[in-house]
């Protein structure tokens, strides 16, 4: 490195800026050897020019130092500025005040609550009060349209009960009846309880299991397509929160083919995934990433996305970037921030492929297109979801 | 007792250190509490002034709590706003360190004037420069608070470090650990993932060329 200085001055004229301040810096440092530096010092003496460079050089240097320590110094300050000028009263100052009362608390704690203060572990506390919460809709409407939504229900119900397979209609077609209509244009007052969404052409629909609790028939709907049908719960899980809906094959032949399939194993962490649901009477686009590869507790049966989900989202199917199906949204956590869980789609797949026999659901004729926005692929995919009541 | 002291060291700070000692330790930690807080309006003593060195931070706040406000109230009335006052008031406690940092400097007045006085002169000369109004406050300002060499160096501070955070990364984490907190080029050179302190050094040189270049632009 200091090969310049062997040679004469001619040379060292043209030593580069860059070489002079790497020699500078190593002085500076410390880093060199005993005879460079009496080189270097001698040279200082030597050349008036190579001196005063040197000085600039350890000024700017020692500006930059103190320039750094002005704004450590500042934002020290700025950060306590922002602490006054956010009350947050201390305990210590308003102690002189509390003396009494704490005297009372302390006298009250241990001999009630010191044990408990002893015994228990504070983290342990926090995740008792955590829960996974279902992301339900309560039959619910928006305020005034209360009364009408309820009569819709109820109109809709004795529907059910004379025959189930003539319930689905279009609702374009001349075929229904006028309160048939009314079902419909109520509706749009009503928030749907969940969301569902068709896996094969053949008239089956998927669900978490928690939206068709205890019921035998599910009325979903389709406002893109207008169409609504009543469907049979054919198949609740035990183990894993997901329900089977059933459409007469009649009202089935109105659903065409299904544009996702679905992926074989989970998405990995970080995937970027979307989800289109109904937390309103709208479909409503989410979007987050897979954040862990387990879900609520370590469950091994879900995963968790980071993404913001809302009453409306259970049984919402969630979608890799690619537009694949990659699980149903079901709950999420009642403690934490935009933290959702997904069942896992292996789960899925096996479950139906074991259910076989009785419900002979074929993927096959599921076809993926791979779109290169994202607003295609929702344009594409928007009349497969719907809307549970 | 001893055991007790030891385990309130411990949990002070911490609200359930609360159920763990009794009234007289009450009035025992709020007596100690008194004791360590800083009344800025009393003579400064020698161990306010090595707090002060030491930029403890408490002290630093409590301090801040005392002054700023008539700070504030002062460039308030005088056509300036909250931002300028948190300005000019911090910096008049960077000059404020940064004299203290000089052992052999003693403050007579009180602490709340020194820091006042200097405020003032900050704003007042900031007005004159701005010409936000025609008046003119040299008479105004109070002489022997603070020194050309002091005010120079605050507003060349200002620039460069205005300039630093303009300069982007990675140059301004290079330019920060080489200059500021002396980190080699080596460990510059791993921090940043570059394949050896060469690269490093070369990296460093056009940043700092370009923080020159920066600094002589803001001088014009």
């Amino acid at each position: 490195m200091l090969h310049a200085f062997e040679k004469n001055d001619v040379e060292r004229e043209g030593m580069s800026e860059e070489e002079k301040i790497a020699l500078f810096d190593a002085f500076l440092r410390n880093e060199m050897s005993d005879s460079d530096k009496s080189d270097f010092t001698s040279l200082l003496d030597k050349s008036e020019d190579f001196k005063n460079e040197f000085e600039a050089y350890q000024d700017d240097a020692a500006q930059i130092k103190s320039a750094e320590e002005y704004g450590q110094i500042k934002s020290t300050l700025k950060s306590i500025h922002k602490e006054i000028h956010t009350p947050k009263k201390s305990l210590f100052v308003q102690m002189k005040f509390w003396i009494p009362l704490a005297a009372a608390a302390v006298v009250a704690i241990i001999v009630f609550a010191l044990p408990n203060v002893m015994g228990g572990n504070a983290d342990s506390a926090d995740n008792a009060v955590e829960e996974m919460v279902y992301l339900e809709n309560d039959d619910v409407a928006d305020g005034a349209s209360e009364e009408a939504s309820e009569e819709a229900l109820v109109m809709t119900e004795e529907i059910v009960e004379t025959d189930s397979s003539t319930v689905g209609y279009f609702y374009e077609s001349e075929v229904h009846t006028s309160e048939l209509n009314q079902y419909i244009r109520y509706s749009d007052l009503i928030i749907p309880k969940g969301t569902s969404f068709p896996i094969s052409n053949q008239g089956y629909f998927i669900t978490a299991k928690h939206l068709v609790h205890k019921r035998r028939y599910v009325k979903i709907q389709q406002k893109d397509l207008n169409i609504a049908f009543n469907t049979e719960v054919v198949y609740r899980d035990s183990v894993l929160d997901f329900a089977i809906l059933k459409c007469s094959d009649k009202n089935a032949d109105l659903i065409s083919r299904v544009p996702f399939k679905m992926v074989k194993s989970q998405p990995s962490l970080g995937d970027n995934v979307f989800s289109l649901g109904y937390p309103k009477a709208d479909i409503v686009y989410t979007k987050g990433d897979v954040s862990s590869e387990n879900g609520f507790r370590s469950d091994s049966m879900t995963y968790q996305i980071s993404m913001p989900a809302n009453p409306g989202n259970s049984g919402a199917p969630l979608f890799t970037k690619k537009g694949d199906l990659a699980g149903i949204i079901i709950a999420n956590n009642s403690k934490k921030q935009s933290v959702t869980y997904v069942i896992k789609p292996d789960y899925i797949l096996s479950r139906i492929e074991n259910l076989q026999d009785k419900f002979p659901i074929s993927l096959k004729s599921n076809y993926s297109v791979r779109y290169n926005q994202t607003s295609t692929t929702i344009k594409k995919y928007r009349p497969f979801i719907f809307e549970v009541h | 007792m001893l055991f007790r002291s030891i385990f309130l060291k411990v949990t002070l700070g911490h609200p359930i250190f609360i159920f763990f000692c009794t009234l007289g330790d009450l009035l025992i930690i709020t007596g100690y509490i008194q004791l360590d807080t800083v009344s800025a309006d009393h003579q400064i003593t020698a161990e306010i002034v090595e707090k002060i060195r030491k930029q403890d931070r408490r002290t630093l706040s409590d301090i801040y709590k005392e002054i700023y406000p008539m700070v504030e109230k002062y460039i308030l009335e005088n056509s300036g706003s909250r931002d300028d006052a948190q300005d000019i008031f911090q910096d008049a406690f960077y000059i404020l360190i940064k004299k203290v940092e000089d052992k052999s400097f003693e403050l007579t007045s009180k602490l709340s004037t020194f820091l006042f006085g200097i405020s003032k002169n900050l704003w007042l000369k900031k007005l004159t420069k701005k010409q936000l109004d025609k008046a003119d406050y040299t008479n105004e300002i109070e002489s022997g608070l603070t020194s050309t060499d002091e005010e120079q160096n605050l507003t060349k501070n200002k620039a460069m470090k205005k300039c630093i955070d303009l300069l982007g990364e990675p140059c301004k984490t290079i330019i920060v650990q080489f200059y500021f907190l002396q980190t080699s080029m080596k460990e510059i050179a791993e921090m940043l993932h570059y394949t050896n302190a060469n690269n490093a050094k070369n990296q460093k040189y056009k940043c700092f060329m370009r923080l020159k270049k920066m600094m002589l632009k803001e001088k014009e």
